[in-house]
């Protein structure tokens, strides 16, 4: 008992403190209220393997476990970069690259902007909730910032961070988040705590309402497996120790039972 | 500490430490004298034979385990995110002594803080498994001491409690003010839990990993250890 106490105590005082997450919109923003979210790429311009590069980004924050998003991608599109500022594309979420990336960033990006932004992430709601999302990507010839000259750990990272303010996230204080400002340092594409709890306060998992069983059984066209997720290997592996432990176990208890009588 | 933790928690060591654990207590001569001998148990999994009885316990809850991960590597956490629970369980007799119900309810009072007081989160929990006692109570060990394992659905909430207000963080090309959540939210879970409890005298701990329905497409894991005690025994 002492040393379960001790134990305990330690594991207490151990713990690091989360940091904290911040919202894109309004301090109550919901998120896109439709789901799952789908998301669009137009390809031109951009780097060859951006398909792939976006396609992890989203598996990145579809992963998280108690979060409720479905973010899918849905293919390619013809709507431009050029296009998406005013935000009347049909699309739900758009992913694309701009040579003028002065001009079509929503806020406008100047010479000095040009050369340390290499995306923006942003989206439009009614309400709490959002609407339409729209990610831009800056591949502006003799830009600094272009994303040609990203590495594809860097693009992935990059892809993700904007898409991760296209569902709502601001920027965190957490130097280790994928939300926080700079992703310098960072050299694979991986969610801290603090933005797994971003994505599941905008999108919480809920089972017994919006989402049962997060859509279980459904058929996903991405080349998943017909039952969705795959559970840990290791948790077979229990079971199967389990099963094999009870059958030695009843064997065990026959030939006592018998060679004793009792 | 942290690095002994991380090597513990190796996902090999981990396998193998369930494996040994559960095949110990399959294969344990208690457990199995236990069947053979149909002696009655001098002590159940709530600490009496065959009555009733209630447990206040507190646990360490590592939700998520194995899922999150490490900013710069990107390689997974072995221990998820932590909360301290209190719970109450109830211990029901179901048939003879060697099986019980034990629904029981967790809080976690003491919420896990945000920094800068940006907001906590809490769990709740309710889990409603049976217990299958297998071993203990007399046989050469302790009279008041029993083991047994347990299985059963149940289901568990984190609740967001957001503190609002806003913050100035770096943008980039510069500052700008970011909203803090301000909403409450909460996530629910269909769980199946397994575990294995030790009880002796009033005092009981438990350790129990609950993970997803096989159906569920994302799954999660939480690990959990309880200590326990008897704070009431009727019939
Ligand atoms: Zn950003």
């Amino acid at each position: 008992m002492k040393f379960f106490l001790t134990t305990f105590a330690l594991v207490i005082v151990l713990s690091p403190p989360a940091k904290s997450f911040t919202l894109g919109g309004s301090s109550l923003l919901k998120g896109f209220q439709q789901s799952p979210v789908e998301v669009y790429l137009n390809p031109d311009l951009c780097p060859a393997s951006i398909e792939s590069d976006l396609k992890k980004a989203i598996d990145l924050w579809q992963s998280v476990p108690s979060s409720g998003l479905q973010l899918q991608y849905q293919g390619l599109t013809a709507t431009a970069a050029s296009q998406l500022k005013d935000f009347s594309f049909p699309e739900a979420l758009v992913v694309a690259c701009s040579d003028d990336f002065g001009n079509d960033h929503p806020n406008g990006c100047d010479s000095t902007c040009l050369d340390f932004v290499t995306a923006v992430g942003g989206f439009i709601g009614s309400g709490l909730s959002i609407t339409k999302g729209l990610v831009i990507v800056n591949v502006n010839s003799g830009a600094q910032a272009n994303m040609h000259n990203l590495g594809s750990a860097q693009r992935q990272l990059l892809l993700a961070h904007e898409l991760g303010h296209t569902l709502g996230l601001g920027h965190s204080s957490e130097p280790s988040a994928l939300m926080y400002y700079n992703l310098g340092g960072k050299q694979r594409l991986a969610l801290h705590q603090d933005d797994m709890d971003g994505i599941s306060y905008l999108y919480p998992r809920d089972e017994f309402g919006s989402d049962p069983m997060l859509a279980c059984g459904r058929v996903d066209m991405s080349g998943g497996s017909p039952l969705g997720g795959t559970p840990p290997l290791w948790l077979f592996v229990l079971f199967l120790t389990l099963w094999i432990g009870l059958r030695l176990r009843f064997r065990a208890d026959s030939i006592q039972k018998l060679g004793e009588p009792l | 500490m942290q690095t002994l933790l991380k090597a513990l928690w190796k996902p090999t060591l981990q396998i193998s430490i369930v494996i040994g654990f559960f095949l110990s207590l399959c294969l344990s001569p208690s457990a199995l004298a236990q069947r053979q001998g149909g002696r009655p148990p001098a002590a159940a999994m709530g600490g009496t034979v065959s009555g009733h009885s209630l447990m206040g316990g507190l646990s360490w809850v590592s939700y998520n385990t194995y899922s999150t991960t490490s900013s710069l590597t990107g390689k997974k956490d072995l221990l998820g995110v932590s909360y301290y629970p209190l719970s109450l369980r109830l211990f029901i007799p179901l048939k003879g002594p060697n099986w019980q119900l034990s629904p029981r309810f967790s809080y976690s009072i003491l919420p896990r803080q945000m920094l800068d007081g940006a907001g906590e989160s809490r769990l709740m929990g309710f889990t409603l498994p049976v217990n299958r006692r297998i071993g203990g109570g007399g046989f050469g060990r302790a009279a008041d001491s029993s083991w047994d394992w347990w299985t059963g659905p149940g289901l568990l909430q984190e609740r967001f409690k957001g503190s609002g207000g806003a913050v100035v963080l770096n943008d980039g090309a510069g500052m700008q003010v970011f909203h803090r959540p301000a909403g409450d939210r909460t996530a629910q879970m269909l769980l199946w839990h397994l575990g294995s409890g030790w009880t002796k005298g009033p005092w009981r701990i438990d350790m129990e990993l609950a993970f997803n329905w096989p159906l569920s497409e994302k799954q999660t894991q939480h690990l959990m250890l309880t200590a326990s005690y008897r704070l009431w025994s009727g019939p």
